[in-house]
């Protein structure tokens, strides 16, 4: 079922159409501090960012470069623990998961979609999403990956290698590989900031029809504003303060 | 992540970079060549060394001597005898069951009278030149590995024939014969028996005709001879049906000449040796010169082993510095494989495998080029030591255990110069690494 370029590009209003019950993760920050070392100095990425994001939501994360954006995103996705405060994803509190807990939390709670696509060069597309079910232990991994392909329209290219595909067949195959765990959470960091036009918005219409049809929380981190101007609401993060 | 996950990116990592990759499975092939080709080279040599100790016997065998032991026995690898002892039947079954002997094995010698070819008409009378006095030496031929018999020319007589013979190059002094025309050629042997005659001592000979099947050279006793047991036990019942020969054709005093007792291991020679002493027989092995080569072989093996170890030491730095470079190149994708869930242990393994596969194929190709290089060195030495007119050297024998040792060592040394780097990529954390993209 190939779900791309049928839908207009332009905000919907998300409180109509055909969306499935809400099934996503519900995101809540308290009084999250984060600080990292550059060098010799410390460097205060977030201060006391207080954040609801309700299940199935479809959110934009804003904000200038160096803003605290991709820390907040590292952080609910569990690539680092916060250093103080509240941070939790559905039924998971970050701060208290151990090391093999938050490899699985990512694994089953969270589909990733960077900026650089992050795909692995050394596979085919259709290698990269069997790989990520691998990682959950699918038994189903090729028919999985041949169905994903098929709902992003790359079937045709799944043998293809990264280096082969377009800027956005890259991005389009990170998002199936996203898919493939049947993620409650997208975390999607600059998805469209390596893309034209063009494919900008067809990863765009892709994320939103799987948002709508999977019902997963969506949250998008864009220095673009028309992106952003499509969520269902915007957060704005300034020197790491949460601007109301 | 399944295995054949961890072993496709470990290949296709491999391939990616084939430069480095052929370079640092060059570097434990050189490390597994010159490893293998020092220890089969090493233990060629040794054991031909202790080989030519023992005359072709295995280092663990006694000769037991139908003798009484001196009182120095004890103490030399030489031969003590004072007197006559008879080996029986109860001497045999008390050595089989003592503790560290492996094997026994009997010796029964005859004296007889030779008469080369040619025969017939155109014989020579027994008192010409072509005849002459010597010894059969009998043995159980089935256990002819385990004694002091090489094989120059030929092969060994059947188990229990009775037409068949081996001899010795002194034989072949005797008849004038060069080592291959011998072959093949039937000699005339007559076992005498002494009788007394109207007219005093005479003596009357059993004749036998036997094909001569090869040239040996044997320390198991004093003879030209070697037949099977069987042929030399119908020559000593002959000779004991009649009457004491006198100085030339003597009674035996012993149903056995002597006997070969092999002890389970070189650590149990003395103890053997002691415990056939205390029995009363006067016994020799080259007890105290083997356990001094081979201290000197061992410090051979320990100077090579540290030559070969050095190489792999330097194949492991190369295994480890080149997945070092492939930790630092691929922090984006291990990043990237962390943020979709892999857990340290799928990082880990991927490295892993990665160092393994190196070390496998360098170790397969090395062991081969090893194996190779000996032969040749082999080729070489033999024909330096034909050309001196030196008996040659038996090289590269394929061992197996050496070729799994060799494969596995490389493979596990790889396994262990890339533990390092691969934890390292295992705790990078995917926040730095995602960054490092």
């Amino acid at each position: 079922m190939r779900l791309i370029g049928s839908r207009p590009a332009q905000a919907r209003d998300l409180t109509h159409g055909p969306r499935v019950a809400r099934l996503g993760s519900a995101i809540h920050l308290r009084g999250v501090t984060h600080r990292y070392r550059s060098g010799r100095t410390q460097i205060e990425a977030l201060h006391d960012v207080e954040l609801d994001i309700p299940a199935g939501g479809y959110v934009a994360l804003t904000g200038p470069s160096g803003a605290g954006k991709s820390t907040l995103l590292s952080l609910i996705g569990g690539l680092e623990r916060p250093q103080s405060g509240t941070l939790t994803v559905g039924q998971h509190n970050l701060r208290q998961l151990p090391v093999d807990k938050l490899a699985a939390y990512r694994r089953t709670t969270i589909g990733f979609i960077f900026q650089h696509f992050g795909l692995l060069d050394l596979l085919s597309a259709r290698e990269n999403i069997e790989l990520a079910a691998s990682l959950s232990a699918s038994s189903k991994r090729r028919p999985q990956a041949r169905d994903l392909l098929d709902e992003v329209g790359l079937l045709d290219r799944a043998e293809h290698r990264p280096g082969q595909l377009s800027g956005g067949e890259r991005q389009r195959v990170a998002v199936a590989r996203a898919l493939v765990n049947d993620p409650s959470l997208i975390l999607a960091d600059e998805p469209t900031g390596n893309l034209d036009a063009a494919s900008a918005m067809r990863v765009l219409d892709l994320l939103e029809r799987v948002h709508l049809e999977r019902g997963c929380t969506l949250l998008v981190v864009t220095h673009n504003e028309a992106v952003a101007q499509r969520a269902e609401q915007r957060f704005r993060l300034d020197a790491g303060r949460l601007l109301p | 992540m399944t295995w054949l996950d961890s072993l496709t990116l470990a290949s296709r990592s491999l391939r990616r970079r084939p430069g480095r990759a052929v370079l640092t499975i060059l570097a434990v092939t050189l490390g597994a060549t010159l490893l293998v080709a020092l220890a089969s080279v090493a233990t060629s040599a040794g054991s031909r060394i202790v080989s030519k100790l023992t005359n072709g016997g295995p280092a663990t065998a006694i000769k037991v001597s139908a003798s009484k032991a001196d009182s120095d026995q004890a103490y030399t690898d030489d031969l003590r005898a004072a007197g006559p002892k008879a080996i029986t039947d109860a001497t045999l079954n008390a050595l089989r069951h003592s503790p560290h002997v492996a094997t026994v094995i009997p010796v029964i010698t005859s004296r007889i009278v030779a008469v080369p070819p040619p025969f017939g008409a155109a014989a020579s009378p027994i008192s010409g030149v072509s005849a002459f006095g010597d010894t059969v030496v009998g043995v159980d031929l089935i256990q002819a590995h385990n004694l002091p018999i090489t094989v120059l020319a030929g092969r060994l007589p059947q188990p229990r024939s009775l037409n068949e013979v081996a001899i010795t190059e002194s034989y072949l002094d005797h008849a004038g014969m060069s080592l291959q025309s011998a072959l093949g050629t039937q000699v005339e042997i007559a076992e005498p028996q002494a009788f007394q005659a109207q007219n005093g001592l005479q003596y009357r000979g059993r004749w036998i005709r036997a094909e001569i099947v090869a040239v040996v050279s044997q320390q198991v006793g004093t003879g030209a001879f070697l037949v099977s047991i069987e042929q030399a036990r119908l020559a000593q019942a002959w000779a004991i049906a009649g009457v004491d020969g006198g100085d030339a054709f003597p009674l035996p005093i012993s149903k056995y000449t002597g006997v070969v007792v092999v002890a389970s291991s070189l650590d149990d020679v003395h103890a053997v040796r002691q415990m056939i002493t205390s029995l009363g027989y006067a016994n020799t092995a080259p007890e105290h010169l083997v356990a001094s080569v081979l201290r000197y072989l061992r410090v051979v093996d320990i100077v090579l082993a540290g030559i070969g170890a050095i190489a792999l030491g330097i194949a492991g730095l190369g295994v480890a510095n080149a997945l070092v470079a492939a930790v630092r190149e691929r922090r984006r994708e291990i990043g990237v494989l962390k943020a979709i869930g892999a857990r340290d242990r799928d990082i880990l393994r991927w490295f892993l495998l990665e160092a393994f596969t190196v070390g496998l194929v360098g170790g397969v190709i090395g062991t081969l080029a090893g194996l190779l290089i000996a032969l040749w060195v082999g080729v070489s030495v033999n024909t330096y030591l034909t050309e001196q007119g030196l008996q040659s050297i038996q090289f590269g024998d394929v061992s197996w255990p050496l070729i799994g040792a060799a494969i596995l060592g490389t493979s596990l040394l790889a396994i262990a110069a890339g533990v390092v780097p691969a934890l390292e990529a295992a705790r990078l954390s995917p926040k730095e690494a995602v960054a490092a993209a």
